[in-house]
Parts: C-alpha cells; structure tokens; sequence
C-alpha cells in the first residue's frame, strides 16, 4: 500500500476538516458560540453553486462567487437572531439555538433545491504520477484553497484591528466595549467572515466528495474532532489536528481492519488528550467554555433542604399522582408514546445531574444507553425469566463502571475535549456491537423481551408504562437523596465554587469522576427502560445525533433539575410526534421552536422557576417585613 | 509551625515570588503587606497548593506541603479563604461551614462543631440561611468560619478586609487575635494598613516578588524603604 | 420593583406559550389529513361495497364508503429521507385510481407518519396508525431500523403488513413458514448478491473478488453471501473492504480495490460508493465492477458512467423496470409522475408507484366477483398470484412457503447509452423452488 499515496489522501481531506473547523473556531474566540449551523451553511452555499453552474449555466468562478455571498448572508443573518433578538442568553443557549437554525436551514435547502445528491465539478481533473501514487489536480487545488483561507485568516485574526477587535470580545466583552470595540458590528463581520469560510468549505466539499446535508454534518462533527485533537480556538491547532485526523484516517483504512476504524482513531486522540489535555497546540488560556462559569447559567434551583418541607412534597405528589393517572386522562398520543418520554427523561436525568453539577458535556451518553438496551435484550434472552429489576441492576452497575473507566481516563479534560473524549463511547459501542454479532444480533440488533417482574412477564402497554413509571418514579426519589446527601454537596459546592471546594478538602477531580459514573449508570438504567419499550435494539439506533437531542432536553429544561429533565424531554419527546403527521414540516417547526423557546423564557425552566419563586418570595417579603438577619429561612 | 524557605514561583521568564522566605510560629498573626503586584497572591497560591513552586521548601509543623494537593493540604492542617469570597450559594450557611469536617472525613461532630463556630464567629442566627441572603461582611464570617472549623494549625486569609465596614473590620481583628490566643496562627494577607497594624503581631512585606522588610507593626509603619516601596518615591 | 414585574410577565408569557403549544399539539396529533388532494370521510364502521348481497362485518380500516386506509412511517428527513420520493410515487397512482372513481367501489387514502428513523418515534407511528388511526394496513412502512422496533408488535397483533421497505432478513427467513400478515416486494439482499456473484463467477470468468461493503445490515449482506458462495463458486475474496456509512474519507477504501488484484469488485454499500469507485480507477484499477441497484440511475450512475473502464465493464442486477425502460408498463407512471413532478427523482417514485398498483390490482381482483373486501380475501388473492407483472413489477409469486414476492431479477450491464438488459428476469439462486406452480 503506497504510503505517499494514503498520505496525500489524508492530507486532502484533512485539508477540509481545517477549513470547515476554521469557521466554527472564528465565531467561537470571538462569541463563545458554538456554530452548530455551519454544515447547514455550507450546505446551502454547496447547493446553490451546483444549482447555478447545473441549471442556470453560470461559469465556476461566478456561481462560487454567489455561492459565498449567500453562505455568508445566512450566517449573517443567525448571528444578527443570536446578538439582537437573544441577546440574553449564554453562548450555550445561542449554540443549541444554532442548532435548531441547522435543523430549519436544511428543509428550506430541501425546499428550494432538491433533497438528491449532488455534484459541483472539478475544476482540475488531471491526474499527476508520482511512482505509484496517482496526485489529483483537484485535491492539490483544495489544499491550496485551504492553505490560502487558513493563512488569511491567521493574517486576520493575528495581525490586524479588526482581529484584534475579535479576539478582545471573546476575553471579555465588557472591556472591550471600554476599549471602543463596536460589539455590533464586530460580531457581524465575525459571522459573515466564518460563514464564508463555511460556504468556502462547503463548495470544495461539494466537489471534492458530494452536495449532502448529511455529509456536510458528518464533517462538521469529525472537524470538532480535528480541532479538539489540534488544539480548540487555535489556527495552528486546526492545521494540526485536521491534517493529523485525515492522515490517520487514511492509514488505518488503508492498512488496517476498517472494522474498528473509528475506535482506533479515537484511541489516538484519547492518547493525544491524555497527554496533552489541551490538544496538541492548544493553551488553556484559549478555552473559556467550561464549567459552571462562560457556558452555563448556574442552577437557581438549590438543593431542597428537607424532605417534610411542605412545597417541595406537595410538588413531588402531585407528579407521582399525574404520572399514575395518566393511562386514565384523554390526550392524543397513544400511551406507548409516555413510557417513552418517562424512559428519556430517566436519561436526561442523568445527563442533566451531570452537566448541571459537573457542567460538563458528554456526547456518549446515546452511547451507554445503547449499552443498558443490550444489556436488558441479552439478560433476557440468555437468563430467560430474569426479573426486571435484576436486569436494571445489571445494566445500571455496568455502564457505571464503563463510566467510570472513561471519566478516569479523560480526568484532565475539560470543555470541548471532555465531550469530543466522550464522543469516542459512541463510536466504539457501535462497532463493537457491530462486530460481536453473536452476542448483539450484528448490525440488525436483538430483540429485547418483555419485562418479568415478580415471575409475570409484562406485555401490555399499560403493564409496560407502570413499570417504567414506577422505575422512573424509584429513580427520582433516589437522584433526590444523593443530592441531598453528602456526594451531592460535595457536588454543588464544585458547581458553585470549585476553587474553594478544592480549598476545603474536596478531591475535585475524583468527584469528576465519580458524577461520570454515576450519570453513566443512570444512562444504562434508563437505556434499559428503553430498549424494553421499543423491544429492540440496534447498534444505530441512539447515537450521536440523539446525543445531541438529549443535551438540547437538558438544556431546555435547565441543567441540573429533576423536573427540568422531565420538561426537557417531553419538549423533544412530544414536539416531534405532534408533528409527525406534517410531512416535512417536523425538523423546520422543531428547530423554530428551539429558537422560540429562548426567545421567551433564556434559561429554560429554572429561570422560569427562580423568577417565579423570587416573586412569590418578594410578595412574602412584602408581607412579613423583619429586620436583618431575621430567622424567616428563605427556601 | 509554618515555614516557607527559599521559595520561587517563576511563570516563563517572569519570576513572580523571587527567594523568598517566611517563618510564622504557632499562636502568631503575622501579616503579609506589599504593593500590587508584588507576588502575595502567587505566595499562598503556592503555599495553598494552587500554584506549583518552580524552587523551596513550604512545611508545616515540619511536614513537606510544597507539591501537595489543596486537599493534602488542608488534611495536613492549612485552611484558607479567598480574596472573593467563594460561598457555595446551593447550600445554606450550615451546611457550607460543615462540607470541610466531611470531605476530611470527621463529620460525626459536625453538627457541634458547625455550633460552636458560629457561636464564635457570631454568625449562629445565619445558620439556616443561603449566601445570597446575607450582607457582604457577614459573608466573610461565615468563608473564615469554613477555613477555621476543621481546627487548622494556620490560617490564611486573603484580603479578609475588603469591602468591610470598619465595625466590621474591628471585629474580624478580634476574630484574628483570638485564634492567635487559641494557638492557631494567621497569615493575614490585606491592603488595609490599619487592619494589619491592629491585628499583627509580625509584618512581612512582599515587593516584586522579593522579601523586602520584616518586624513588629510599628517599625515596618515607618521603615522608609517600605514606604518608597508603596509610594513609588523615597520620602525624608 | 423592577424584578417583580419582568418575573410576572414573563411567566405569563411562559404560560402562554406553552399552552398555545399544547393546543397545537392536541390539534396536530389528532387524524388530520396528510397532503392529498381528495378529501374523502374518516369513519370506521361497516363497508358498503356496491354490488354486496348480504350485509358484511365491519373491517378495520374500510370506511362504510369503501375507503380503505393505509398507513406507513416515512422519514421525511435525515439521511433516510430519500426516500420520501416512494410515498410520493405511491400517492401518485392513488390519486388516479381515487380521481377515476376507485375500483368496485373502494378508494384509498394513504396516511404518512414521519418517524425520522428514530425507533422511539417508530413505535409510537405504528401504535397511531393500528389503534388510532385504525388503518386497514401498513403500506411501505420505510426503514429497517424502525420495522426492527416494531416487528414484534406487528406479529403479535398481525398487523396486515404491505411491502415493507425494509431488510427482508428481519420479517422472512427462506425455508421457514412465512408470516402470514406480511407480503414483501424486496427480494433478500442476500439473493441479489448469489445471483450478481454467481454471474460474474460462470458467465465473466472472474477469479479474484474483492467486496466492498458498508458495516451495517445491507453490506454485511453482500459480505456474507460473497463469502459463502466463495468455495463452491471457485473464487478467491482477496479484499474484504469495509466502510462505515458516516466515513466521508473514502478515498482510502478505492486505493486498497486497486491494490487488491481483483479481476471484478462488488460494491454493496451505498454512501460514498461513487467516490471509492473513483479512487479505485484513478489508482488505476481496471477490474469488472459488480454494482448494487443505488447505481441503476440518477446521482449515482452520473458520478461513474464517465470513468475510465467503467462503461462495459459494470454489472448489476435489478428485480424491478426501471424508468429507463421502454416497457409499456411504465407508460402510465412516466406520464403522470412527469406531470406532477417535473424536478423530482423517478428512481423511488416508481417503487412506490409499483407497489400501490400492486395494491389495486389485488383490491379489483379480490372484489372482481362482488364480494366485499377482507384481508383474508386480499391475502387469499395475493397467494394466487403466479409470475405476475404490473407496473414495474415483474414475475412475482405469492405462495404458501414465501411471501418474498419478487423472486426474479436480470443481469445489465453499462454501456454508452446506458444500462443494456443482458438476460431475461430469471430466479434468483434457491427461489425457484418457492415460486409455486
């Protein structure tokens, strides 16, 4: 196998994760946002060259042109919703609002040009020999394309006003307002400069590979990978990182067993991370996203502190009670639809306590609950009659300790890294269910049997919503007490102030891990929930993007609450199938809805709480005036 | 009982404490004075186990520190507060002053010894309540009540004094010079000239990162090296 | 006071949005109407086909106006979404079929739930669909992940299950008793490899087969099938070239078919394969290529026909027409799909096209003597069928021992003008002895 050959290879299409990560890496030094939107941009800017040159007959140059002017217009214009119309909100409430931007961008480009694969031609299609390696004149132009927009925009960022403009807002934009920086307009050129670049990306692409929505994200997603390994918010980083990523790629493809492909690039970069927490270029001081601090609001909601504490139980029965009278209150969905939504927010729980207290990410957590559905189908095909709750146990003890292994590994990582890290759970759970085709059905899955619980095998859907009720219910209560108890102080007080828990005796980075073991676990009970309701599962069936739409549920529900885990994911839960029946309409209206939701209420629903409860709280206080420092405990 | 030794922290070429060296024994509050930026910060940054010393030995009661954990730390018996104050505002009073007797493991007293902190510190009425319902200055109580509840040989306190009232001020260099009668020693970190002249025994001052005087109050008050070193001129 | 107030309206606000959104939701989620042009009424109780006798039971799913409803999860985005084109192919026929009158008496009405491919949406599709909805029949549900979630539902309740678009591997097993509630109209995956492989062994002379495959159930298929067949056909698999569906660094994959040594490569797998054919040719292969039924036209077939040894050197076989065709068959499709949708890809649409006038003749048959439609009387209608052609369904066979349905294929091959039919539709490996007699 040529090794020049696998090279060149690698270096084309790392050429390409660079520029796509550039343009994420522009908007997120300067706004702390991460541009989830930009596959969808450089889709439409694809889209629109192919259509141009394929339909209209306009010249390359010309329609690539066009082509840059629309990319850049519609990041523009996502950047003008984020400033002027949520200017409230943190940058991780503007990222998921990217997100929700993407899931609208790609229906109107279904819309306006075609939902088939498309192509923009080659520019140089001759073929240079070197030995045995055939050189395309088309990668060699790629490469030069992203060498140019890569040095430019190092000139940009590094060496004049405007980038140095940039890189003052991300420090801290109320200095740089001090310092004359016009935010407004900044912010502006920010979007449209990136979005360019997206646009850049996406026409090369287009030609390089194909005009696809899909492939657009794949890429997007495999660049953050690049840019993680490079190192997160630096040029040279993203050169680095993208160049590593495509060579590796490359090589193990062309050498290895492509079975694992994806594991063994990820063991790379976990190598690299180990090493290196930072990437390899990378500086700590260029993250800023992390913790309780630039990306998340802290929770308003505080631990409840007693459990006969009249509110908080009167809140607690009458969930319990809506939950046990549901089968029993018409509404329109059928009741499968609510063991579905409990079995989710089980997950989002966990995922929820994790990034709420640890405020970290994970990407993996699809992942672990394919985990928890494989165990619950395998116990109970291999150990027939075994009772549900043994296989919960099972399920949860055994994504608790994968959890534990992974968040022992990735200790000293944080932000971007930690979540690309936890990204590695799913690629290496779906090839291993892959390939261990015995045991997990191969790339069919396994059917998951009915639950037993007292020697009963549950087979009615009401049968099944009670189990998961009752389970999800068991759950609750218990997430309640860790919190409450001395592992959930330990945990807010690294929420709150993790200088000073570090300085008070608590091993911050142990309790790092032992959340991620924790959540895991709550994953892989929840994922057993799941794949008993859906009674399959299959190696695709919950990966990344579900990832990403259970991080969406936590956020929109408010991180670190249990009532918010539930809100969240009936928003993901419901919304989708109330407009199922919209052919076509579902992923515009969802992804407007995101958008709507943080229009109305930044913060989610602890927001919403806290300011309920602040005016409930300043009308008591209106009422019963004390001096300070009065005993009136204020919970 | 403290005893720092030689110690540099030095960040690229910049060398933000330079040699320096510091002994506080046990029952003592001595205070650590210099100009902005003169390398306080980095100094119990360092001691605090923060910041990693590039040279010297820190130990305490003759144990090694330099290199350790804050947690080791404090387990070896250093406690100290922060120049911001870092409540935990997820937890009422109480349970912030008892988090450290439980990350150490000795939470069986806890209730009672949470009690008799307050009761000394006079913040016992606060004890039901979350950080964002108290008044600034009572917050600091309730951030030095954490740092001294697990019964720390040495105490280090950050810039306890600002933003005090001076009612306030008086009171916490009472709070000070009574741990100093219970044998506990302070290194009080502060801008406040009177504060520290109040409540020291000894005064250290820090400038550019190297030990530039040391002595009683009174005499670091009129070294004029020291007040040139503030001032930026030298005075008559 | 300043917090009281923004904290009061905003919670108003809050509230409501939330319940204009439950609202929506309430009236979404009730049976509305998907996209047709024909309103037709929504009640389930007896059907009352014309020319009936005596008075027959109630059928779920047939209105007392003899409109029968269908139902079908589609993912209406996401990478599956391609193929929301067969339920437009689908509901393009119904409409001429409704618009003439329906046959003897019975309409149709075909109901579309996007899942988005999501086995937790699936499963509540097919709960709206069956008891909601009350649909007569699934019709082209798409997916096999999605059917995967939902098999055991289906089987239970023995749910009348119409041409899923789905891995057959997942409903039928040759050799075993067919479920009665199911009829396919895809061949197994495995059966289109033997015959395309056993071809290229016998009729091309190939020794040397490399495979390339994506890691999921359709390429582990080809996979699978090379590799059983590999001893008794006298070849030698000298690559196995696995890919994953979210790989977009294919070049690598092309590379290693030409290093490989192989006189012909089957390509089963679907993403990406135009680029590895590509990086094979450039690298200089000049092998057979053995091709899956993606490359018959459009996008796919446009990215390769140009390549150096491609024309003339490309094999695939289909168990279906094509658009290309000439055959009179496909006159009725070409016109009417032409006219309702001028930008749209034919490749899918004439499935669902197929598979909707499969329905109808069936439907005409079993009601041809007067007496009222039952799925049993479907069904018995369907196991009569021997080597039937409609649309562009050819040869197909309904028996006791496989409801598979299409048992035969051709082999084409690539020339200039296009794919050129080299033989008849002939069975595939071990399916004659299921046609029936």
């Amino acid at each position: 196998m040529q090794i020049l050959q696998l090279a060149y290879d690698g270096i084309v299409i790392g050429a390409l994760y660079a520029l796509v990560g550039l343009g994420v890496v522009i908007v997120f030094r300067t706004t702390n946002v991460l541009n989830f939107a930009q596959g969808a941009i450089a889709a439409t800017a694809a889209y629109t060259a192919a259509t141009l040159i394929a339909e209209n007959g306009l010249p390359y140059p010309v329609a690539v042109v066009v082509a840059l002017v629309v990319g850049a217009l519609t990041g523009v214009a996502l950047g003008a919703l984020l400033a002027y119309v949520l200017p409230r909100t943190t940058p991780l409430e503007k990222s998921v609002v990217t997100l929700g931007f993407s899931l609208t961008l790609g229906w109107a480009n279904r819309m306006l040009f075609t939902d088939q694969p498309q192509v923009i031609p080659r520019v140089f299609n001759i073929q240079i020999h070197i030995g045995d390696a055939v050189i395309g004149g088309h990668g060699i132009f790629v490469i030069a394309v992203a060498a140019v927009a890569l040095g430019a925009t190092f000139w940009l960022l590094e060496r004049t006003r405007l980038g140095l403009a940039m890189r003052s807002l991300s420090q801290d934009e109320t200095t740089a307002r001090m310092y004359g920086v016009s935010v407004g307009r900044v912010t502006i050129a920010t979007w449209g400069i990136a979005s360019a670049l997206g646009a850049l990306s996406g026409v090369l692409v287009g030609s390089f590979i194909q005009v696809d929505h899909s492939i657009m994200t794949t890429i997007l997603i495999q660049s953050f990978a690049a840019l993680v390994l490079g190192g997160f918010g630096s040029t040279g980083g993203a050169i680095a990182g993208g160049l590593l990523l495509g060579i590796a790629s490359s090589f193990v493809a062309g050498f290895g067993s492509p079975a694992f492909k994806n594991t063994f690039v990820f063991a790379i970069i976990l190598v690299v991370l180990i090493v290196r927490p930072y990437g390899l270029l990378g500086k700590p001081a260029l993250v800023v996203a992390e913790g309780s601090g630039a990306t998340h609001r802290a929770p308003a909601l505080p631990i409840p502190n007693s459990w006969r504490r009249p509110r908080w139980l009167l809140g607690l029965l009458v969930g319990v009670a809506a939950i046990v009278a549901l089968p029993w209150i018409p509404q329109p969905f059928p009741l499968v639809t609510f063991s579905v939504l409990l079995a989710t927010a089980a997950v989002a729980v966990s995922l929820s306590l994790f990034m709420g207290y640890a405020g970290e990410f994970s990407l993996g957590h699809g992942a672990l609950v394919t985990l928890g559905a494989y165990v619950a189908g395998i116990a109970a095909r291999e150990l027939t009659g075994i009772s549900f709750p043994l296989v919960l146990l099972i399920a949860t003890v055994g994504t608790a300790l994968l959890g534990a292994l992974l968040g022992w590994i990735t200790l000293r990582l944080s932000g971007v890294y930690f979540a690309i890290a936890t990204l590695a759970l799913t690629f290496v759970v779906t090839e291993v269910a892959l390939q261990v085709r015995d045991l997990t059905g191969g790339a069919i899955g396994t059917p998951v049997p009915p639950p037993v619980l007292f020697g009963v095998p549950l087979t009615s859907d009401l049968q099944v919503y009670y189990l998961v009720a009752g389970a999800f219910i068991i759950l609750a209560l218990g997430a309640s007490a860790l919190l409450r108890s001395r592992l959930g102080r330990y945990w807010v007080a690294i929420r709150d102030a993790p200088v000073a828990a570090a300085a008070m005796g608590v091993a911050v980075s142990r309790q790092k891990v032992v959340a991620f073991a924790v959540s895991s676990g709550i994953a892989g009970f929840g994922g057993a929930l799941l794949g008993t309701v859906v009674t399959h599962v299959g190696p695709f069936d919950f990966g990344l993007l579900w990832s990403i739409t259970l991080i969406l549920a936590v956020i929109v529900g408010g991180s670190g609450s249990i009532p918010g885990a539930v809100f969240g994911a009936a928003f993901v839960v419901l919304v989708p199938v109330a407009l199922s029946r919209t052919a076509g309409l579902a992923d515009a209206i969802f992804g407007i809805s995101l958008v709507i939701v943080f229009i109305i209420a930044p913060g989610g629903l602890p927001a919403i709480a806290s300011r309920a409860t602040e005016w409930l709280m300043a009308r008591q206080a209106g009422r019963t005036r004390t001096a300070w420092g009065s005993t009136d405990a204020v919970d | 009982m403290l005893s720092i030794e030689g110690l540099t922290v030095a960040f690229g070429g910049l060398r933000a404490v330079d040699d320096f060296s510091l002994e506080i024994d046990r029952g003592i509050v001595l205070g650590l004075i210099g100009p902005n930026g003169a390398g306080k910060s980095t100094t119990i940054n360092a001691i605090t186990g923060f910041v990693r010393p590039t040279q010297g030995r820190i130990s305490l009661a003759g144990k090694p520190l330099a290199g350790r954990s804050p947690q080791e730390i404090l387990r070896a018996g250093l406690a100290r507060t922060f120049q911001q104050a870092q409540l935990w505002a997820g937890m009422t009073v109480s349970q912030n002053l008892a988090l450290p007797l439980e990350a150490l493991g000795r939470s069986r007293a806890s209730a009672h010894e949470v009690g008799e902190v307050a009761e000394r510190l006079g913040i016992g009425d606060l004890l039901g309540l979350r950080p964002s319902a108290l008044p600034f200055g009572r917050r600091r109580l309730v951030e030095i009540g954490r740092a001294i509840i697990t019964k720390p040989a040495v105490v280090l306190l950050d810039e306890p004094g600002a933003g005090l009232t001076s009612a306030e001020k008086a009171n916490l260099s009472r709070v000070m010079r009574d741990l100093a009668a219970a044998d506990t020693s302070v290194l009080l970190v502060d801008h406040d000239m009177e504060l520290v002249m109040n409540s020291c025994d000894q005064v250290v001052v820090l400038n550019a990162g190297r030990r530039l005087a040391a002595g009683l109050p009174k005499d670091i008050r009129e070294d004029p090296a020291v007040i040139a070193a503030y001032l930026g001129t030298s005075q008559p | 006071m300043a917090n009281e107030t923004r904290g009061r309206s905003n919670w108003h606000r809050t509230a409501t949005l939330m319940s204009a959104i439950c609202v929506l939701a309430a009236a979404c989620s009730s049976t509305t109407p998907t996209p047709q042009p024909t309103a037709t009424p929504q009640t389930s109780t007896a059907p009352t086909a014309a020319p009936s006798p005596t008075p027959p039971e109630p059928v779920q799913g047939i209105s007392e106006s003899g409109e029968i409803s269908l139902g079908a999860w589609i993912a209406q985005s996401g990478p599956l979404a391609i193929a929301a084109n067969i339920g437009n192919g689908a509901q393009a026929y119904l409409d001429t079929v409704n618009d003439a009158g329906g046959v003897n008496g019975y309409t149709f009405k075909f109901t579309v739930i996007d899942d988005g491919a999501d086995p937790t949406k699936t499963v509540v599709a097919a709960k709206q669909l069956w008891e909601d909805d009350k649909v007569f029949a699934l019709f082209q549900p798409y997916g096999s992940g999605p059917f995967a979630a939902v098999k055991q539902y289906i089987a239970e309740n023995d749910i009348p299950t119409l041409f899923p678009g789905a891995n057959p591997d997942l409903y039928f097993t040759i050799g075993e008793a067919p479920p009665a509630n199911i009829f396919g109209y895809l061949p197994p995956y495995s059966a289109l490899v033997d015959q395309l492989v056993t071809w290229a062994a016998n009729d091309l002379g190939v020794k040397k087969l490399a495979v390339v495959h994506t890691n999921e159930a359709f390429g582990q298929a080809g996979i699978d099938s090379a590799n059983a067949l590999a001893e008794s056909l006298g070849i030698e698999i000298v690559d196995d070239i696995g890919y994953d569906a979210t790989e977009t660094n294919y070049a690598p994959f092309g590379r290693r078919v030409a290093e490989s040594g192989a006189d012909a490569t089957l390509v089963w797998g679907i993403p990406g394969s135009p680029q590895i054919i590509t990086a094979a040719v450039d690298s200089g292969y000049t092998g057979k290529w053995l091709l899956n039924e993606a490359f018959r036209g459009g996008f796919f077939l446009g990215q390769i026909a140009e390549l150096a040894g491609v024309a003339g050197n490309s094999y695939l076989n289909l168990y279906q027409l094509q658009a290309f065709s000439d055959d009179p068959a496909l006159d009725d499709f070409k016109s009417v799909f032409a006219d309702k949708y001028p930008d749209g890809d034919p490749m899918y649409a004439l499935a669902g096209w197929t598979a909707a006038e499969m329905l109808v003749k069936a439907v005409e048959e079993a009601t041809a003597d007067g007496s009222p439609l039952t799925w049993e009387s479907l069904q018995a209608t369907f196991l009569k069928w021997r080597n039937v052609n409609i649309a562009a369904a050819v040869g197909i066979s309904y028996t006791e021992q496989q409801h598979i349905g299409a048992l035969k294929a051709q082999i084409l091959r690539l020339d200039a003008a296009g794919w050129t039919a080299l033989t008849d539709f002939e069975f595939m490996p071990g399916l004659e002895e299921l046609a029936g007699n």
